[in-house]
């Protein structure tokens, strides 16, 4: 395959990388360049009966997060494996099929189990000691 | 066309009943109504592993390569399998006796034991690079997460976190070294890569070089998988906080696992650059033995003792490991099986003594037990005298079959600093033995339980060492064999 | 026009390499590094590796990066207090970092001639990945779910809350206990249920474990 026709099909997408980039540039640029901005106290303190803000808004997020994060790239691999499976599913026949199968049951497993740990169950905060958290009550 | 025969099934019939009894661990622990799940969990871990090593057999009478020459059976296979199994087994009992006693017993922890070993025993067996390099991972990720399995004990934690760290690192060294074997002959799979190696695609000579870029970056993954000098510093903090079973378990199947990929990468795939690292191995071979039995003498924890003691006897598995034959590699492969029997023996004994929170780790606590609790201590001396090298033990021919491994190599000057580097690490192993026996205890210790599991690690441990130290030759021979077949 | 793209999109790759390391705040750093992500997609694609260029984007400036930016937001990791800064490792470091680049530079011209840069000579397309993947690879390929497996098993046994024996006080009757205003601000600030959660280290613990068994748990 020619190199020209293969880097071509991916023009539209050079295109909105700049266009993308540009605007985002260019608009906080022009507003950097042409905005007027005047700071004053009043207008950095709660609006009416807002509360005034104590402390550092930076806090520790809670470590639920950072398990959907993992559970995410687990399926986000797995997800990319399915791309080149579907792409040569119909070459591959039955043992394609299989294999796939056997895969993603694998990791179903790992699934099953954090669901069943209660990584997904984020109303019960303080869950009873040794029983599993179910996710239905 | 049938891409997967049965026969391959058969072939890795071990790490598929492992890898199964894993995932079902996983389910128990998630599944199931409260109740003592870990205790459950313990259980199917110890089946699984027995299976497992009975399936061994099975994958035995089925030599031969599996799926597109990724996976091979051969004797050195086997060994190691046997090897790697039965220290699996050994710490699920010792687990057993150990988990309760700190209020830890959960099943993922099985699981986690289970599943590394299912990644050591691909590794064993994988002959080429990109397979090796997922169970390489396997193993590595179980460990770093079982290390740190005392979440509550900084110790523990930091121990995970130096040894994933560091550990990272070294993977990505061994994977830069992966993709430069690639880059220079076009294949991954060991055999190819040495038949390519002689016949590079890079022009002009330069192929060489690559590869041996590619050794060194390997040689440094590996080093620190096997925690050889220069690359071992993380070796006794990391067995210092890791659980004692676990401790044991690092000491003795990660570490099989690696030298065996070392001597398949090393020997077989970079046959052909044999010279250049060649020295390499020498360097860390001396480092090694001098470093970790300098720094062993010193210590007062027992664990980090045997932590470096376990970098020293790294270094003796090095010295065969340059004689660059087949007698060095049945020597390597008969010393690690005596060292796996002996190792994990006094990590279950150092766990057994620990306590709740692994308060009786210090040298000083062992004062007098030997004649409190006979048993133990009479096979934690057995295990010291082994790792001595005292004749009857396995340590004993061990340290023989190395050092005459060397010898016919022509390395006198490697085995002189080897037999003088054996003779200070008496030392500091009689010293405990002394503890044990001729010193007054300051504080009484609690007599720990003396459950089944333990009795059975004990009995299979001195059953083990004494094999070894007694009848050498079946094991020998079988290893002579199989390195004869692995060079083929 | 290749030549161009990849001088192009190699500078920003090293720009964004060399801004994660000035950056103080590790979310910049984070967020450079995606630009590196998204700068070797390309270079990927130049090369003629779709399928890596698309993983390169979906998995590491996707998934890889939200974890990233998630565990920086776990630790609350703000601008570091710079450490003592070791005079003698910079000394020795700078320049043997510089060494050891020449030399791999030197080796690897060397090793492979000057070869100009050559781009989109070949094509890889996923189809051949996928063959490769599901016969030749059949094993590694499997072997990864259980790669899964175990991290994920490590995820939640190191990270997720465990069945400890008391547990930590309950999060809300903790916030109202505190001074009201402060309640208020902590509410406003984070919805209570999204901090119910195990945080790595809780905040103090009152009955949580003897403070004796901590003290001797570190094994001296």
């Amino acid at each position: 395959m020619p190199a020209s026709s293969y880097m071509s099909n991916y023009v539209p997408i050079l295109i909105q990388l700049i266009l993308a980039v540009g605007l985002a540039v260019g608009l906080v640029a022009i507003s950097e360049l042409i905005g007027w901005r005047r700071r004053s106290k009043v207008k950095s303190a709660a609006y009416e009966c807002g509360i005034t803000p104590q402390g550092d808004a930076n806090r520790r997020f809670a470590v639920k997060f950072y398990l959907v994060a993992i559970v995410f790239i687990l399926f986000d691999v797995e997800a990319v494996f399915l791309l080149p499976w579907a792409v040569v599913f119909r070459q591959l026949k039955w043992l394609g099929f299989v294999e796939m199968l056997v895969y993603i049951g694998i990791v179903l497993a790992g699934f099953a189990y954090i669901w069943q740990k209660g990584v997904f169950d984020w109303n019960q905060p303080e869950r009873a000691e040794g029983g599993p958290a179910s996710p239905i009550h | 066309m049938s891409l997967v025969p049965a026969e391959f099934y058969w072939r890795i019939l071990p790490e598929l009943v492992l890898a199964g009894f894993g995932a079902v661990l996983m389910l128990i622990e998630g599944g199931g109504r409260a109740g003592n799940r870990g205790r459950l969990g313990a259980y199917v871990a110890l089946l699984g592993s027995l299976l497992a090593f009975g399936a061994v057999f099975i994958q035995a009478a089925n030599p031969g390569d599996a799926f597109q020459h990724m996976f091979r059976v051969d004797g050195f296979t086997v060994f190691f399998d046997f090897v790697i199994i039965g220290a699996t087994v050994v710490v699920v009992l010792l687990s057993m006796d150990y988990l309760p006693t700190q209020h830890l017993e959960r099943g993922e922890f099985y699981a986690l034991l289970l599943f590394g070993t299912v990644g050591m025993t691909f590794m064993v067996g994988s002959v080429e690079l990109i397979m090796i390099f997922i169970s390489l991972e396997i193993s590595s990720i179980s460990t770093y997460v079982l290390a740190g399995y005392r979440r509550h004990a900084p110790r523990s934690t930091e121990s995970s976190l130096k040894y994933f760290l560091l550990g990272s690192f070294a993977t990505a060294f061994f994977l830069y070294g992966i993709a430069l074997v690639y880059g220079a002959t076009g294949t991954t799979q060991l055999y190819d890569v040495a038949r390519a190696s002689l016949t590079p695609i890079v022009g002009g000579g330069e192929a060489d070089r690559v590869l041996l870029l590619a050794g060194a970056l390997m040689f440094i993954g590996l080093g620190f998988k096997v925690s050889a000098a220069p690359f071992q510093v993380w070796t006794p903090d990391v067995y210092e906080g890791a659980p004692a079973p676990v401790t044991g378990f690092m000491s003795a199947g990660p570490k099989a696992a690696a030298f065996a990929i070392f001597l398949r990468i090393f020997y077989v795939a970079l046959h052909s650059s044999g010279h250049a690292w060649f020295w390499m191995v020498y360097v860390a071979a001396i480092l090694s033995m001098c470093l970790g039995n300098i720094a062993a003498l010193l210590q007062t924890n027992i664990k980090r003792m045997l932590a470096y003691s376990s970098i020293a006897h790294a270094g003796y598995v090095l010295v065969a490991f340059a004689a660059l034959g087949p007698e060095g590699i049945s020597a390597v492969m008969f010393y690690l099986a005596a060292y796996v029997a002996m190792n994990i023996g006094a990590f279950a004994v150092v766990s057994h003594f620990a306590h709740r929170e692994e308060r009786y780790v210090d040298v000083k606590d062992y004062a007098g037990l030997g004649f409190r609790f006979p048993v133990p201590a009479f096979c934690l001396s057995l295990f010291l005298f082994s790792l001595i090298g005292v004749p009857l033990t396995g340590g004993f021919f061990g340290k023989l079959y190395v050092f005459r491994a060397a010898l016919d190599a022509h390395l006198v000057g490697l085995t002189v600093i080897a037999v003088l580097n054996s003779a200070l690490a008496a030392f500091y192993y009689l010293r405990v033995v002394v503890f044990l026996y001729m010193r007054q205890p300051a504080e009484e210790i609690a007599a720990p339980p003396m459950t089944g599991a333990f009795s059975l690690v004990m009995i299979a441990c001195v059953a083990v060492v004494i094999w070894l130290g007694v009848f050498p030759n079946r094991v020998l021979e079988f290893a002579s064999r199989s390195a004869a077949q692995m060079l083929r | 026009m290749h030549p161009a793209l990849f001088f192009i999109f190699g500078g920003i790759a090293l720009a964004g390499a060399i801004n994660l390391l000035v950056q103080r705040a590790p979310i910049y750093s984070a967020l450079s590094l995606v630009a590196v992500m998204g700068a070797l997609a390309v270079l990927f694609l130049l090369l003629g590796a779709e399928f890596i260029a698309f993983i390169q984007i979906i998995v590491y400036a996707g998934a890889i990066m939200v974890l990233f930016v998630f565990v920086i937001m776990l630790l609350n990791a703000d601008v570091p207090e710079p450490t003592r800064r070791s005079k003698v490792a910079q000394a020795i470091g700078y320049p043997v970092m510089a060494l050891l680049l020449v030399e791999l530079a030197g080796f690897f011209a060397a090793a492979f001639g000057a070869t100009p840069v050559r781009t989109g000579g070949y094509l890889v397309q996923v189809a051949a990945v996928g063959q490769a993947l599901f016969h030749e690879f059949l094993l590694p390929f499997e072997v990864t779910s259980v790669l899964f497996l175990v991290g994920v098993t490590g995820a939640v046994l190191l990270a997720a809350r465990r069945e400890e024996r008391h547990g930590a006080a309950p999060r809300a009757t903790r916030v109202h206990a505190g001074v009201p205003t402060r309640a208020m601000a902590e509410a406003l600030s984070v919805p209570p249920n999204a901090m119910g959660g195990a945080v790595i280290e809780p905040a103090p613990q009152p009955e949580s474990e003897p403070a004796h068994a901590r003290a001797q748990g570190d094994g001296r």
